[in-house]
């Protein structure tokens, strides 16, 4: 079913909408979710979670599309029950998210939702500025938070070699924000 | 800066990106040498059609697996703290976190096991004698206890098993997963593990037993 289809079930209010939805993204949405949560039952309660937020998001809003717009929900909802979890499940996901944040150092301004815009915006300027391969490298880690193995088998190269791909690419970050004066 | 900030402005990436990078056909390793793209083609066809029914049986075979037990370990470099969740494929050695009987503050190695998509199984977990296994529980202080232990532990999909080895010599301990369904046993894989000798880790590999 196209997603305009999908969509307008939502603004009927019929519930194959999730049905639907879950057919068409429900292994991607999983996938998202244990890339983050590393459990099954966790990952699965997180994909019902976000087939609900979308049925109460849709309407009013109408995505276009909406298959990065429902995998921004599972990421959100992921990385919330993430943080919620206890110690023990803290391995996969603070991996990748720490490695990001160590090319940040402390600042000593207030977190807002305009400074992560502001912070937004440099990133995509940057990734703009990176070859599609790099770039798709970096999407792949930081937003569906894939392990370097899986990156590295995607992309038919060692495990190491991706790690020193992906360390290049934050160190470039690094630079860049410095450049851009926001370090 | 809190990480829930660049969790946050990574979140807010653009459409385009996020659609870029669900596109993107995984496996496709480009040729260096594209003068021989055709005579490579042409021998391509050659050994398609003499192999084509060999080919059929291993992507079957791996679709099967795919279906099958999934064994998942938590796998780092040598001198990393943090580890990757990664699932066993039989033939490729993967090395756990380094570990040590006396020294670590782990408490041991973790599997976790899924069958498929079904959920009602659980996992009969063996280890030989100079293993042993462990389960853990939170506790309302934010520390782990051992809720249960032995050479023997069953489990559901997704829950974690650890192991430790008993004796610092062995050459390859063996640890047994028998998935159970009412009852019955319907898979049984062997995963073979050895220590690594140039530090404390381990390497784990699914045995080819099939």
């Amino acid at each position: 079913m196209e997603d305009t289809e999908i969509i307008n079930l939502f603004w009927a209010r019929k519930e194959e909408a999730i049905d639907e939805t879950s057919r068409k993204y429900g292994q991607l949405c999983h996938k998202i979710a244990w890339n983050i949560l590393q459990n099954q039952e966790d990952a699965a309660e997180c994909v019902n979670d976000s087939l609900l937020a979308l049925w109460n998001q849709i309407p009013p809003n109408r995505p276009n599309p909406l298959k990065p717009y429902l995998c921004r929900i599972v990421r959100n909802n992921a990385l919330n029950r993430f943080r919620n979890e206890h110690t023990r499940k803290k391995e996969h996901a603070s991996v990748c998210l720490e490695e990001l944040s160590e090319c940040l150092p402390s600042r000593q301004s207030v977190d807002s939702a305009l400074e992560a815009d502001e912070l937004t915006a440099l990133i995509t300027a940057f990734l703009d500025s990176l070859p599609k391969q790099k770039r798709v490298m970096f999407v792949k880690r930081y937003w569906l938070c894939e392990s370097v193995q899986e990156i590295a088998k995607e992309f038919g190269i060692s495990q190491r070699h991706a790690s020193v791909i992906l360390g290049r690419i934050r160190k470039k970050l690094y630079q860049y924000l410095e450049r851009e004066e926001w370090i | 800066m809190k990480p829930e900030l660049f969790d946050k402005a990574i979140t807010n990436l653009p459409d385009r990106y996020i659609e870029e990078a669900l596109q993107t056909a995984p496996g496709k390793k480009r040729h260096l040498y594209k003068g021989l793209g055709l005579a490579a083609a042409v021998a391509l066809c050659i050994g398609a059609g003499l192999f084509l029914p060999h080919l059929i049986g291993q992507r079957n075979a791996a679709s099967d697996s795919k279906n099958g037990l999934s064994v998942i370990v938590y796998a780092a470099e040598p001198g990393e703290t943090t580890a990757n969740a990664i699932p066993l494929e039989k033939g490729i050695e993967v090395r756990t976190m380094e570990y040590s009987p006396l020294m670590s503050c782990v408490p041991a190695m973790p599997f976790s096991f899924s069958y498929g998509d079904t959920e009602d199984v659980t996992f009969r977990i063996t280890s030989g004698t100079n293993g042993y296994l462990l389960k853990f529980r939170p506790t309302p202080d934010d520390s782990l206890t051992v809720s249960d232990s032995g050479l023997s532990l069953e489990c559901g999909t997704g829950e974690n098993i650890y192991w430790q080895p008993q004796e610092f010599e062995p050459d390859k301990y063996v640890l047994t997963v028998e998935v159970l369904k009412d009852g019955r046993i319907c898979d049984t894989e062997t995963i073979s593990i050895r220590r690594s000798y140039d530090n404390f880790c381990y390497i784990a590999t699914l045995e080819d037993t099939k």
